[in-house]
């Protein structure tokens, strides 16, 4: 075996055991005979291009769509499932957020975007209000069924998180920890809706959700903070609520409900043993793991921040919990995975001159 | 249908062929253009065998190496023809659309 079908062949290990079994050997054929006149003594290598070719299949056979082999379609459809739920909740957010600055510019009389035009400061309030509108059209247009379209806003509804946070330089780590809340949906929805997978078509009112859901949520929150500005503020009982209330609290929160309602409702349905929602839950809870230790407070001082703290590691743990069982419940629900036919294909004729028609 | 796919099925009308006869073909339809990678070609056989477009027509050994030769199936020429009628009727559209621009007729 030649120096550069070695190589080849361990970037093909990229590809499922099953795939592989079928289709390594042509794979390699048609790869060597695009590559004649290389010899060990030039050290070839695959290209790039060529790598991420099969980076690329690889993605979209284990991610499988329609006709996949049942475990890589449950995968497939856990991931796609994952994004949909991940972007729902920053749509949400964000209509929330959107509605907060909008009341703010009203009932103050102040833009929405504080600071003199082109300034740092208005440049940076502009990605912000951009950004919640970004991702509200996000989850409208993939449940809509343009997963391309989606997938082209949710990238700049990213940059336009992490731009503001590459301009602040070092000391942002913990922002950027943060910001894998909004990176994983954004990467199970770049690496779950490929060109074999099916396109969710949702109805109007699917697409509305995150309004319907953030109007409440907004009038709530306000709620809540105009009862957290008032003069005789229950420091006891804000402790304990507040660590619910920002961005990643609410994934908190919002996970652990998810979770109860999954896990409660799978001893009962009939397709109890689908693993796509506990596995689309299971790969969530990473990132909201990832949020919440970017808060963790190590130096509290005053009963209130102890508090707090304690609330955070009791989050902590409970998404840990949550996650190591859908982990658990999905991995037992998982179809087999696919196995490689019992002999590897082999050519069924004698070889043939090099001089062969057609080809 | 994408453009690699349409050009994997256009160049097995003819004859069938293997994976780097598609990968020769079709960088002779396009000029040079699309430079097929292998993971690329073998994600688009995947989907035209699936939605039975191409067929595996035989396998062949070529100095110790397999080949699976493909061709185009009967409901693959289909597609192939309304695709090619549907490129058709847009490149018929965009030149007239041009010829009037240039004419005067449209701004």
């Amino acid at each position: 075996m030649s120096l550069l079908e070695d190589r080849y062949r361990r970037v093909l290990r990229l590809l499922p055991a099953s795939y592989r079994a079928e289709r390594e050997e042509e794979m390699v054929c048609a790869f060597m005979e695009g590559s004649a006149g290389l010899t060990d003594a030039d050290d070839p290598r695959p290209r790039w291009p060529e790598i991420a070719s099969v980076a690329a299949l690889s993605l979209r056979v284990r991610l499988g769509g329609a006709g996949a082999a049942p475990r890589f379609l449950a995968w497939g459809r856990a991931v796609r499932l994952a994004a949909v739920l991940g972007l729902l909740f920053h749509a949400t957010m964000s209509c929330a957020w959107f509605l907060e600055a909008v009341r703010g510019s009203l009932s103050t009389g102040r833009p929405a975007v504080p600071g003199e035009v082109w300034s740092e400061q208005w440049l940076s309030g502009t990605a912000q209000i951009l950004g919640y509108l970004l991702w509200i059209a996000v989850f409208g247009t993939l449940v809509r069924g343009h997963p391309r379209t989606a997938k082209i806003l949710a990238l700049l509804a990213l940059v336009s998180f992490y731009g503001p946070l590459a301009q602040d330089g070092p000391g942002t780590g913990d922002a950027v920890v943060y910001g894998l809340l909004f990176a994983v949906p954004v990467l199970a929805l770049v690496a779950g809706f490929h060109r074999d997978a099916p396109p969710p078509r949702r109805s109007r009112w699917t697409a509305a959700l995150p309004v319907l859901a953030g109007v409440p949520l907004h009038v709530l929150l306000s709620a809540l903070g105009s009862l957290g500005m008032s003069r005789t503020v229950d420091w006891h009982l804000w402790s304990w609520l507040w660590p619910w209330l920002s961005s990643s609290g609410t994934a908190c929160l919002a996970f652990l409900v998810a979770s109860a309602i999954c896990l409660g409702r799978r001893p009962r349905a009939p397709g109890g043993r689908d693993p796509a929602l506990p596995l689309a839950l299971a790969v969530l809870s990473v990132p909201v793991i990832l949020a919440r230790v970017a808060f963790l407070t190590v130096d509290a001082v005053d009963p209130a921040t102890r508090v707090m703290a304690a609330v955070n590691i009791g989050q902590l743990v409970a998404v840990l919990l949550c996650g190591l069982v859908l982990t658990r419940v999905a991995a037992r629900a998982l179809p087999a995975p696919p196995m490689p036919p019992a002999l590897p294909a082999q050519p069924r004729v004698p070889d043939v001159p090099p001089s062969s028609p057609s080809g | 249908m994408t453009e690699p796919a349409f050009l994997v099925l256009t160049a097995l009308v003819d004859a069938p062929r293997h994976g780097y006869g598609i990968v020769q073909e079709v960088e002779k339809l396009s000029d040079g253009r699309v430079e097929l990678k292998i993971g690329t070609l073998y994600g688009v056989l995947d989907r035209l065998a699936a939605d039975e477009l191409v067929v595996l027509d035989r396998e062949e050994a070529q100095q110790g190496r397999l080949r699976r030769y493909y061709r185009l199936t009967e409901s693959g020429a289909r597609a192939l023809e309304a695709e090619a009628a549907r490129l058709a009727e847009n490149v018929r559209s965009a030149r007239e659309r041009l010829r009037l621009r240039h004419a005067g007729g449209v701004a």
